[in-house]
C-alpha cells in the first residue's frame, strides 16, 4: 500500500543523449516533510527535480505518485498532483500578478469557459498564504525579484496540488526573502501537509529548513538522511571538495557550515 | 474591477469596436476616384440585401457605380479586412508563442518563401489560373508553404521544436530567399517591375474569387489560434512551466504555428507581401487592452482589419489616379504612432 501523495523514484536512470546524468537514484519523498535536494552544480538535482515533473520525460516505472506511474498520467493529470517552482522565471509580457496566479487554476478549467469563482477564490487563498494580497493588480514588470518569486509559489499553490517542487527557489533573493521563503514552504509542509521537495545550494538553509537532506555527486544519491547525519564535515569534503567547518547552530540546534577554503590543487589537501 | 467583470467590460468595447469597423467598411466603398454619393452607396449595398432589397429604389444611380461598388470597393474593402485581421491574429499568436515581441508573419520564411514562389512564377511567364487567383498567387502559396516545411524540419529534434532555432532558420532562410529573388530580377531585368510591385503587397486587383480562395484558410486556422489562446497565454510565461500547468506544449505549438503558416501563406498569396501590420498591431494592442491572449486575440483581429482598411483607403487615394502600394502607407502612418506609444509606455514605467 502506498503512503497517500508520496513521491517514489524507483532505480531512475537519465542521460542527455549519451551523457549519463542520474544513475540508479531511489528516493522517497513523503507528504508533511521538507526534502532537500542538495549537491554540487553539475551533480543531477535539477534533473532529478525535472524528471519527478515530467519537464523531462522519464523512463517508465521509474517515478510514482501515490503508486502511478507518472508516465500513464496526462501534462493535466499530473498538474493537478504536482506544482513546481522554477529556478528562475522571466515572463516578457505584462501580466498582472493576478493573472500569473489564476495560471495556476489551468488545469482545472475547461476550454473556452471562464474562471469560476471557486477558482477565483483559490487564487486569493494562494496569495493570502504567499503574502502577496496587496500586489494582485500590480504588473509583474514591476515587482522585486523576491516578490516575483512568492508570485511565483502563489501560482504552484492555486494548482491546489498535494505536491510542490521547488527548484532553488531563493539563490537569487536578498537574506530576509531567503528566510521568509523558506518558512513559507516549510509552512506548506508542517500546516498543510503537503510533500515538499527543493533544491538548495545553501548547506545551512538546507541545514535549518530541512528534515531530510538527499545528496547528490556524479548523478548518484551520495549520501541521505537527516541533516545532522549528512552535513558533516567528512562528507561535505567528500563530495563539496571543500574545506570547512560544522558547528551547532545555538538557536537552533542544527549544523551550521562555514566554509574555509576549496580543494583545488595548489591549495593543498589537508 | 474585479477580475472577471475586466474582461466583461473588454468584451464590451470589442463589440463596439467590431461596430466601428463595419462602419469603416461602409465608409471606404463611398471614398474613391469614381464618385458615388454616400446615400447611393447605401442604397447600392442595400439593394443586394435580401429581405429588403425590394425596399430600395437604385433606378436614378448609374450602372457603373454599382459594379464599381459591387465588383471593385466592396471586395476590396472585404479582402483588406480579412487580410488585415489575418495577420495580425497570427503576430498576436507567434509573439506567444516565441516569447518574443518580435515576432511576426513573416518570421519563419513564410513571405520571403511567398516572395520567391511569385518570382519564379513570374518568369517563367505562368499565366494560367488557379481557382481563379493567378499563377503567381498559388506559386506563392506553395513557396510559403514549402518554406515552412523546410524551416520546421530544421529545428525539430525527435518530436520537439525549439523556438530559437524556429527563428534562426526562419531568418536564415528568410535571407536566402531574398537573395534568390534579386539575383532572378538581375537576370530577368524585363521581369523587374512585376516582382517589385507583387512583393510590395497590394490590394489593387481584388475578387470575389480571391475572397473565396483565402476563407477557408483563414477562418479555420483563426479558429485554431483561437482555440489555444489560454495555452498561449501560459506558454509565453515559458514552455517548462507551461508543461507543469498542464498543457500539451508541443501539441499546441505544433497546431497554433501550422495555423499561423496557412494564414499568413494564403495571406500574402492574395495580396503580396504586406509588413508592419502582424507586428505593430498585436503590440499597439497589448498596451491598451493588456497581454491576455483571451482578449487581445479578438482586438488583434478587428484591429488588424481597421488599420488595414484606413492604410488600404489612403493608398487608393492619397496620389489619384496612382495608387501607393499599401505596405508603405502602414509603415509610413504606423510607425510614429507605434514610436509615439512606446515612449508613452516608456514614461508610465519610469
Amino acid at each position: 500500500m502506498e503512503a497517500k501523495n508520496a513521491v517514489d523514484v524507483k532505480n531512475l536512470d537519465f542521460s542527455y543523449g549519451d551523457r549519463k546524468v542520474l544513475e540508479e537514484i531511489c528516493a522517497r519523498f513523503h507528504p508533511g516533510m521538507v526534502c532537500g535536494l542538495l549537491g554540487p552544480n553539475g551533480s543531477g538535482k535539477t534533473t532529478l527535480l525535472k524528471n519527478i515533473a515530467a519537464i523531462l520525460k522519464p523512463q517508465k516505472n521509474t517515478v510514482y505518485i501515490n503508486g502511478t506511474d507518472i508516465t500513464d498520467m496526462t501534462a493535466n493529470e499530473l498538474a493537478r498532483e504536482i506544482s513546481v517552482v522554477p529556478q528562475n522565471t522571466y515572463i516578457e509580457f505584462d501580466f498582472s500578478v493576478q493573472d500569473i496566479v489564476m495560471m495556476g487554476r489551468a488545469p482545472y478549467i475547461k476550454r473556452f469557459s471562464s474562471e469560476s469563482e471557486e477558482d477565483i477564490e483559490t487564487a486569493q487563498w494562494a496569495m493570502r498564504i504567499a503574502g502577496i494580497e496587496d500586489l494582485a493588480e500590480r504588473s509583474i514588470k514591476n515587482i522585486s525579484g523576491g516578490e516575483l518569486q512568492r508570485v511565483i509559489i502563489a501560482r504552484a499553490l492555486a494548482q491546489r496540488s498535494n505536491i510542490i517542487l521547488l527548484d532553488e527557489p531563493v539563490s537569487q533573493l536578498d537574506i530576509y526573502h531567503q528566510l521568509s521563503i523558506m518558512e513559507t514552504v516549510r509552512t506548506l509542509a508542517y500546516e498543510y501537509g503537503m510533500t515538499v521537495v527543493t533544491v538548495l545550494h545553501d548547506l545551512n538553509l538546507a541545514a535549518e529548513f530541512c528534515d531530510y537532506i538527499y545528496l547528490l555527486k556524479d548523478g548518484v544519491i551520495a549520501y541521505s538522511g537527516k541533516p545532522k547525519d549528512v552535513l558533516t564535515y567528512e562528507i561535505i569534503e567528500e563530495v563539496y571538495k571543500i574545506v570547512c567547518l560544522v558547528y551547532e547552530n545555538p538557536a537552533s540546534k542544527k549544523p551550521h557550515i562555514v566554509p574555509v577554503r576549496s580543494m583545488q590543487e595548489g591549495n593543498g589537501s589537508c | 474591477m474585479s477580475y472577471l467583470a475586466k474582461r466583461k467590460f473588454y468584451y464590451s468595447i470589442l463589440l463596439i469596436s467590431v461596430i466601428v469597423l463595419l462602419l469603416l467598411g461602409i465608409f471606404s466603398l463611398f471614398v474613391g476616384t469614381a464618385n458615388i454619393g454616400f446615400l447611393d452607396v447605401c442604397r447600392i449595398l442595400a439593394s443586394k440585401l435580401p429581405g429588403i432589397q425590394k425596399l430600395v429604389s437604385t433606378d436614378n444611380i448609374r450602372g457603373s457605380s454599382a459594379d464599381i461598388i459591387i465588383k471593385l470597393r466592396l471586395p476590396r474593402a472585404v479582402l483588406v479586412i480579412l487580410v488585415g485581421s489575418g495577420l495580425a491574429a497570427v503576430g498576436a499568436a507567434m509573439q506567444s508563442v516565441f516569447r518574443n515581441p518580435m515576432a511576426e508573419p513573416g518570421i519563419l520564411g513564410l513571405s520571403s518563401g511567398a516572395g520567391l514562389g511569385a518570382t519564379i512564377a513570374i518568369v517563367i511567364g505562368l499565366d494560367k489560373t488557379v481557382l481563379g487567383l493567378s499563377a503567381a498567387a498559388a506559386s506563392a502559396f506553395i513557396g510559403a508553404i514549402a518554406t515552412v516545411f523546410i524551416v520546421y524540419n530544421i529545428s525539430r529534434t525527435g518530436h520537439r521544436i525549439s523556438p530559437t532555432v524556429l527563428i534562426l532558420a526562419g531568418t536564415a532562410i528568410s535571407f536566402m530567399n531574398s537573395a534568390v529573388i534579386q539575383l532572378i530580377m538581375i537576370f530577368r531585368r524585363d521581369r523587374m517591375d512585376y516582382i517589385i510591385m507583387w512583393t510590395m503587397g497590394s490590394f489593387s486587383s481584388p475578387s470575389w474569387n480571391k475572397i473565396a480562395v483565402l476563407l477557408p484558410f483563414l477562418l479555420p486556422g483563426l479558429a485554431v489560434i483561437l482555440f489555444h489562446a489560454r495555452d498561449l497565454n501560459i506558454i509565453s510565461t515559458g514552455e517548462e512551466t507551461a508543461k507543469t500547468l498542464g498543457v500539451e506544449v508541443e501539441r499546441t505549438k505544433k497546431f497554433v504555428l501550422a495555423s499561423c503558416s496557412i494564414v499568413t501563406a494564403a495571406c500574402v498569396a492574395t495580396s503580396g507581401i504586406i509588413g508592419f501590420v502582424g507586428l505593430i498591431i498585436p503590440h499597439l494592442l497589448r498596451l491598451l487592452v493588456g497581454t491576455d491572449q483571451r482578449v487581445l486575440l479578438p482586438f488583434s483581429i478587428v484591429g488588424g482589419a481597421a488599420f488595414l482598411l484606413v492604410c488600404d483607403t489612403l493608398a487608393r487615394v492619397a496620389a489619384p489616379p496612382a495608387e501607393i502600394p499599401v505596405g508603405a502607407i502602414t509603415a509610413v502612418f504606423g510607425s510614429p504612432f507605434f514610436i509615439a506609444l512606446l515612449i508613452k509606455g516608456k514614461r508610465s514605467v519610469m
